[in-house]
């Protein structure tokens, strides 16, 4: 049976039981022009804005890339293991961001704490090791004013850390809301767009790891 | 932060994990075993091969990328507009910046070409999804009025 749910300016029409179909991977038809929240439509707009914001820096990135006069160079300062592992916890953090959307998609609000909580460790896991490659970086005698490579790694990287922090209040304030029971299942769709941000955040990351780390 | 649950909350006793689930895992391993080849072909002999490693490496990332927008922003099952907004804004501004990259000087005689060989199939395959893909959903996402509103249907 479909249940129509009156969610706070749009009718939402909730497939939630047919749960083999494909379409019932975290959306509903709501009744706007669109098919689509407002809200949800909202996020992909600024997201859309976000890939120009990191298509500019990393395009800046490409451009300084090669032209530093004087060191540190990257292959001086990069640990590639080092970051290949901060890239792995920050690929497991968008698992446990799915779970949780599932989760609270199902009604189980205690594994949805657990997987938010969980994304919320492994983000802070990521700019933990952030943190301590910069740190590791400016004692190497690499900084913002240092050279190109330098002006160039640190606004991006940084840029992309503080996305990070901000995804990571936002889930915090998730679990938050859920844990005082404001959190019901036929919200979840606020989950979803918090996801969304956090996906993107890992998607950027994917292109950065590559372009900035890996390519020679 | 507490984990317990809040007294107006149903106490759930479903599974752990469900269908879709199984899937993020699935798409988890892949990526896993994605980023493993990347970090290990960055170790690789190709590695002093001027280029011989940027095509590579790049194609994996885009897999990656398509990978979580496709499967985890449930990009692949959401309505076509979605996907449309993304795949359009995706090319232009990957063009927007392929231009500014030649303008500046980092594409020089055969790689030039190569650069923009290389946008045009990436740049044609994603305007393929956008037309065809999105074509074919729209069946699936109700059907507009004589006014261009869409009838919520339950998917």
């Amino acid at each position: 049976m479909t249940a129509v749910i009156l969610d706070g300016h749009d009718l939402v029409v909730d497939s939630h039981d047919s749960h083999d179909s494909h379409a019932d991977h975290g959306h509903e038809t709501h009744a706007t022009s669109t098919g689509v929240s407002n809200e949800k439509v909202a996020m992909w707009v600024f997201l859309g804005s976000e890939c120009l914001l990191f298509g500019a820096l990393i395009a800046t990135y490409l451009v300084y890339k090669g032209r530093s006069v004087n060191g540190p160079y990257p292959k001086d300062v990069f640990d590639i293991g080092f970051t290949s592992g901060t890239s792995f916890v920050l690929l497991m953090s968008s698992l446990t961001m799915v779970l949780a959307h599932s989760a609270l998609r199902r009604g189980d609000h205690r594994r949805l704490r657990i997987w938010l909580m969980s994304t919320v460790a492994l983000g802070s896991i990521f700019i933990a090791g952030q943190i301590y490659e910069f740190t590791a970086f400016v004692k190497e005698g690499l900084n913002l004013s240092t050279n190109l490579f330098g002006s160039s790694f640190f606004v991006l990287t940084g840029f992309h850390g503080v996305h990070v922090t901000v995804g990571i209040m936002m889930l915090a304030a998730l679990a938050n809301l859920s844990r005082k029971g404001k959190l019901p299942a036929e919200r979840h769709e606020v989950v979803e767009i918090v996801g969304l941000y956090w996906h993107f955040v890992d998607v950027v990351w994917i292109v950065i790891f590559t372009v900035i780390y890996l390519i020679p | 932060m507490s984990t317990a649950p809040s007294s107006t909350e149903a106490e759930y006793t479903g599974p752990m994990f469900d269908e879709h689930d199984k899937q993020y895992f699935k798409v988890f391993a892949g990526l896993v075993a994605l980023t493993t080849l990347e970090v290990y072909l960055s170790y690789s002999p190709l590695k002093t091969a001027k280029a011989g490693l940027a095509l590579p490496l790049m194609g994996l990332a885009l897999i990656k990328f398509i990978m979580v927008a496709g499967f985890f922003m449930h990009l692949k099952f959401d309505t076509p507009l979605l996907r449309r907004l993304f795949i359009g804004g995706g090319v232009l501004a990957s063009f927007c910046y392929i231009m500014v990259l030649g303008a500046m000087g980092r594409f020089s005689g055969t790689s030039l070409y190569a650069a923009f060989g290389i946008y045009a199939a990436f740049a044609a395959t994603m305007l393929g999804v956008w037309v065809f893909r999105g074509n074919s959903d729209d069946d699936a996402q109700g059907v507009e009025d004589s006014h261009g509103s869409r009838a919520p249907t339950s998917h």
